[in-house]
């Protein structure tokens, strides 16, 4: 089967409404640029992105108000669902394009999308979703949650990086932003990643629902050992976990510092991200959790697990062990732990 | 994943000298920074 048609068929779309790119950053990118481009009605310049999304939308959003054009910022609660009634208030008919991630990067809550673009499609504006981390995790059909482009990446389905795809609805106006030939339907111009794409295909056909429970098991049982071991926890997310991405688990642990946790898990053999300011590039303290409302400690303090299908109950096991003493280590050193 | 860090710093980062508390210090001081993760406190 042509892997455009594996892809299409895995969200209900048409064929050539899916278009594929060297991966979700370039989508993003695309999808914010290419539909101001593409933009006839000079009354709608206005752009709406929540608080909580990846970079590469939140970072487009703001060099786009940097060139005239008028910016807001969804917020979000404390379990980063966004505010409907903040959506309300900032959205009107000058509303070109609303922006939100499915599944959250970091904290791994899923979004409604439904109900936002019920709301979205009340003012005539088009709404774009980054679900690279949602995609075949959870179903989605885009008939069903009415978005209008979607983000993809294969890299967190086990496919390789450089491989990206961008779903765009039939009709929406968007055009090119890179000139160079007239590839995937004249949106994306430049030779496809041929075999890159061939491997996303693959990845689509296999990924299955018993996988998605096996890992949705395992994410439980992290998490309920990592409660049982350690005490000063917090989840961070939503605490209801049917509306959380499966493979996803973020805590905060009191009293210790994320980058202090991540270097010693690393020299373990363990992978965890931080919120913390240390650990990021930019020396800011994770936006996202900032955005939910909760302090620079606990930012600092939180630790993501992302679990895959290769992933054993042995290896939670050898997991939660270390983290366990890590987390105590650390603590004993912490000034906070007897402030 | 490589370490950006140097060899000195993750020597001290896995065996840390001079922690722990000093009962009845004669003075205690603390430095922190919240919006960028770091605190330290020191006792004599």
């Amino acid at each position: 089967m042509r892997t455009g048609t594996l892809f299409s068929r895995s969200i209900n779309a048409e064929q050539e409404e899916i278009i594929f790119t060297s991966g979700d950053t370039e989508s993003n990118n695309l999808t914010l640029n290419g539909i101001i481009e593409g933009n006839k009605d000079k009354q709608k310049k206005k752009i709406l992105v929540s608080k909580i999304e990846h970079f590469s939308v939140l970072d487009t959003a703001k060099r786009l108000a940097k060139k005239g054009y008028a910016v807001d910022f969804i917020n979000v609660n404390n379990e980063g669902f966004i505010d409907l009634n903040h959506l309300e208030d900032l959205i009107d008919e000058s509303t070109l394009i609303v922006s939100v991630t499915h599944g959250n990067h970091e904290v791994g809550t899923l979004q409604n999308l439904k109900s936002i673009s019920e709301i979205v499609h009340k003012y005539g504006s088009l709404f774009h979703s980054y679900a690279t981390y949602s995609y075949l995790q959870v179903l989605i059909d885009i008939n069903d949650i009415g978005v209008d482009l979607l983000t993809l990446f294969a890299d967190k389905v086990h496919g390789s990086k450089g491989v990206g795809a961008l779903y765009i609805r039939k009709g929406t106006p968007i055009i090119k932003i890179m000139e160079g030939g007239y590839h995937e339907y004249n949106i994306r111009p430049g030779v496809e990643n041929i075999p890159g794409i061939a491997g996303f295909g693959k990845t689509c056909e296999t990924y299955n629902d018993e996988e998605t429970r096996k890992i949705k098991n395992l994410r439980n049982y992290l998490y309920s050992t990592i409660k049982s071991k350690i005490d000063r926890v917090s989840l961070n997310g939503a605490s209801d976990f049917n509306k959380r991405i499966p493979n996803n688990l973020n805590v905060s642990f009191d009293y210790v510092e994320g980058e202090s946790v991540v270097l010693h898990l690393d020299m373990r053999g363990i992978s965890v991200i931080t919120g913390s300011s240390c650990f990021s590039r930019s020396l800011h303290a994770s936006h996202v959790l900032l955005a939910m409302g909760f302090s620079h400690e606990r930012a600092h303090g939180s630790i993501g697990f992302g679990l895959s299908k290769y992933i054993t109950k042995e290896d939670i096991d050898y997991t939660v062990y270390h983290v366990n003493e890590v987390i105590e280590n650390l603590r004993n050193l912490s000034p906070l732990t007897k402030s | 994943m490589s370490l950006p860090y140097s060899e000195k710093l993750i020597k001290y980062f896995m065996h840390p000298k001079n922690v722990g508390e000093i009962e009845d210090a004669d003075a205690v001081s603390t430095e922190e920074s919240p919006a960028s993760g770091d605190m330290v406190k020191s006792e004599r």
